[in-house]
């Protein structure tokens, strides 16, 4: 039924594509896509909370700590052996298509991380609901994208569209979302990218909104910062950037040692759902997307004392880590929120304690002002963060030191921790791959497009004097040597025998194949350009041989690399 | 006018999987029809002027062609004509007689000519020996000849010219060419018949203009079997 509409809009939309311009095209289907990733978001939210309040009566009983094992466990079960998809929060997977693999996205994943993520956090797994929102709205985008017949970079565009959307519809934050998919998701600021993103947002927003009210994730409260918050923030700033690279780092050990510990998925999850369940035990707060904890900061209701709250910003660093780093399903994004409004309280606190008479604000904008922080740091996107708080609370008198929070803790976080937490795993790979980079260029172009076939090759049993003819009518610098199977041999060079085709002695007592150079260097068709350009960098050498299966296709050359690298960055700005 | 990919790849000068991978991704205007895809040109040039790409224009080859064409010596010995019974007793009278005695193209201002033949001898004497000179400009004219030519003019009394070997110089080939690389395959094939004694024995006889141009056409026939 979904599948039949889904492919009735796509119709009219091919049949609208060649007749409108293209900009208006991808603002109608931003608009449909911001819907549906409006609607995911709802869906996500509506569920989790009939989930959360149905298994509340068994909070309780002490076995309670091994429903978040029971959960985390299933959704491991559920990603890796029903739907065969990889674990994984969703981010940087939208992330890596939209850069790798031209933005296209399996139709399953638009509901597979809603399901499992409902399953980690409604049992009590502590992670957040927004990335599997996001890899939800960004699938729909990218299928409708493809049942529209739209090319890659209008796909790629439209995949943010759906990321976007589906943090304006979390959030009620339309800005914040379409910030958040053009800072994280694409990584590139264009206006051709913009426009579409702001109406897939407010249209994600406006779904929300019409479905569940205008006060999503947290209500509205007046904030007032005074002189003395914005110089206390620069503090903060530091303790958050450094937190957050702290919790960055904890996330990526606590994968890699439980990997090394347990090798089963489902198992791992389990483990690491009753680890947090036990933690749960005692500090309750740590459980679930926590978005109640956010509340009660900011409402200045959350009383527990100093060392308390301390305690239990720690907790939610650790549990987070686990329940995500040993594969339960969701995002950071909603714990760092919790993680920043508790170090904020904290810090307020603290510093109270040590400095009674500061004239210190309310305790709930240290909170606002300790999520930004968090959040920019951790996502290294401060605009991010600080659009996100100021939407989410309608504070924007607060703007001025959320500015310099966040800034500051995005700033020492990446200095520490140069690539940020959704980026790492790709950058490890190799396959972070941003925009209008070198990398991303190179990446582009491969050695059959850039191969010149039309080279004259030489036999090694030619004589010297036979060079003379193909030098005069060709115009290579560089001749491919075969023997007489056809199998290449090696490389002359037109610089090397210089000196001796100058001496009629020398034309018929040399044989090429005593002459020829570099029987080693060569590339095969598959080679990625980078490590071309590496190799003809260390040999010192402008041009080598492709060769596959021992025969000889043709010659790859630095002159033709500028000529189509200087192209390819020309008809970049389409 | 449409454009097949084929065709937009020659203009680009780029492989049609470079600007197949460019329509998968957007990156050049294209419209999809029943049977695959096409450009319009002029779309597609607006596009590459805004890119700063060069689109590789048919005029250039036809140029290219026609300047290939005329590496004929014969032709060109047949344009540039022959001139008998100069005389004078310095180089620049014998040139300047021959620059105002030679059939040129009307657009040839041979006021300038002169000069640029005055001031290639002045570089070094264009007398290449056994009694020839063969007297051009240092570059092609600017508003030189489309097709090259080359005037021989023989001299009734040989005229000292500072040539290589001393001897005086009693026959001259004046060339005009459009480009330095006719220039090179003009003067090429010359002086190889040149090396020839015979041809300069022929000379020294002062031939009719029809037999001058028959013997060229042989030589240039032979030399054309000899080495393709």
């Amino acid at each position: 039924m979904f599948v039949k509409y889904i492919n009735r809009i796509s119709q009219f939309l091919r049949q609208l594509k060649w007749r409108i311009d293209e900009r208006l095209l991808l603002i109608v289907i931003a608009s449909v896509v911001g819907s549906f990733g409006g609607l995911a978001g709802v869906i996500l939210n509506r569920t989790l909370t009939l989930v959360t309040h149905a298994l509340h009566p068994m909070r309780a009983h002490w076995g309670s700590f091994l429903l978040p094992a029971l959960g985390a466990g299933m959704s491991a079960l559920f990603l890796g052996y029903i739907l065969r998809e990889g674990a994984g929060h969703g981010v940087p997977e939208v992330i890596y298509s939209v850069t790798k693999r031209s933005g296209l996205l399996r139709f399953r994943s638009s509901f597979s991380r809603l399901i499992s993520s409902t399953l980690t956090i409604a049992s009590g797994g502590s992670a957040g609901p927004e990335a599997p929102v996001v890899m939800s709205g960004a699938s729909i985008g990218s299928n409708i994208a493809k049942k529209a017949g739209l090319n890659d970079r209008q796909r790629i565009v439209i995949v943010g569209c759906g990321a976007a959307s589906a943090i304006a519809s979390i959030f009620n934050a339309p800005i914040a979302g379409m910030i958040f998919g053009v800072e994280v998701i694409l990584g590139e600021w264009a206006t051709v990218n913009l426009v579409p993103m702001a109406i897939a947002s407010v249209m994600g927003a406006e779904v929300s909104r019409l479905l569940a009210g205008n006060q999503i994730a947290f209500e509205h409260q007046p904030f007032a910062a005074g002189l003395t918050d914005i110089v206390a923030c620069v503090g903060l700033g530091i303790l958050a950037g450094l937190g957050s690279v702290v919790f960055t780092r904890l996330l990526n050990g606590v994968a890699k040692k439980s990997k090394a510990l347990v090798s089963s998925d489902v198992t791992r999850a389990a483990v690491g759902g009753a680890c947090v369940g036990l933690m749960g035990l005692y500090l309750p707060y740590v459980l679930g997307e926590g978005y109640d904890v956010v509340r009660t900061v900011m409402e200045n209701n959350f009383h527990s004392g100093l060392l308390l709250v301390l305690i239990a910003t720690v907790a939610k660093t650790v549990a987070t880590s686990i329940t995500i780093g040993s594969g339960g399903s969701g995002g950071i994004f909603a714990p760092c929120l919790v993680i920043g409004s508790l170090g904020g309280l904290t810090y307020h606190r603290a510093l109270s304690t040590l400095w009674p008479s500061l004239p210190l604000g309310q305790e709930g904008l240290f909170a606002l002002l300790g999520m930004s922080a968090v959040l920019s740091g951790v996502l290294q996107a401060p605009l991010t963060g600080i659009f996100l708080i100021v939407e989410v609370t309608g504070s924007y008198d607060v703007v001025l030191p959320l500015i310099l929070v966040s800034a500051i803790s995005a700033i020492l976080a990446h200095y520490l921790e140069p690539i940020s937490f959704y980026h790492k795993g790709l950058a490890a790979r190799g396959q972070l791959l941003r925009p209008r980079t070198d990398d991303s260029l190179l990446a582009d172009l491969s050695v059959l497009e850039l191969i010149e076939r039309d080279t004259v090759t030489v036999r090694e049993s030619m004589c010297l004097g036979d060079m003379i003819p193909l030098i005069k009518n060709t115009t290579q610098h560089h001749f491919p040597v075969e023997d007489s199977k056809g199998e290449y041999r090696g490389l002359i060079r037109l610089d090397d025998i210089r000196p001796h085709l100058f001496n009629p002695g020398l034309h018929s007592a040399v044989i090429l194949g005593e002459l020829m150079h570099l029987e080693k260097v060569q590339i095969s068709p598959f080679d990625d350009l980078k490590a071309v350009l590496a190799k003809m960098e260390e040999m010192q050498i402008s041009v080598l041989p492709v060769i596959h299966r021992n025969r000889i296709l043709g010659m790859i050359t630095k002159e033709a690399i500028l000529d189509r690298y200087r192209k390819e960055l020309a008809v970049l700005s389409c | 006018m449409d454009l097949t990919i084929h065709e937009v790849s020659r203009l680009l000068r780029l492989p049609v999987n470079t600007l197949e991978r460019w329509v998968r991704q957007g990156k050049i205007p294209v419209y999809k029809s029943r049977d695959g895809y096409f450009f319009i040109e002029r779309e597609l040039r607006r596009w590459a002027q805004a890119r700063g790409l060069v689109l590789s224009s048919s005029e250039t080859h036809t140029s290219h062609h026609k300047e290939s064409l005329g590496d004929s010596l014969t032709a060109a010995f047949k344009k540039g004509g022959v001139v008998y019974q100069v005389e004078d007793d310095t180089v620049s009278g014998v040139l300047r007689t021959l620059v105002d005695a030679a059939p040129l193209d009307d657009f040839i201002n041979r006021d300038e000519l002169f000069q640029k033949l005055i001031e290639r001898e002045d570089l070094s004497s264009t007398g290449i020996g056994k009694g020839v000179a063969i007297p051009h400009p240092r570059s092609p004219l600017d508003n030189g000849p489309v097709e090259p030519g080359v005037t021989t003019c023989f001299l009734d009394t040989p005229v000292e010219y500072g040539g290589i070997d001393g001897v005086t110089v009693f026959v001259l080939f004046l060339i005009l060419t459009p480009s330095t690389r006719v220039h090179l395959s003009i003067l090429g094939k010359l002086s190889h018949f040149l090396r020839d004694p015979s041809f300069i024995e022929f000379l020294g006889k002062r031939p009719a203009a029809d037999e001058l141009l028959a013997r060229v056409e042989a030589m240039e026939l032979e030399s054309e079997q000899t080495h393709p």
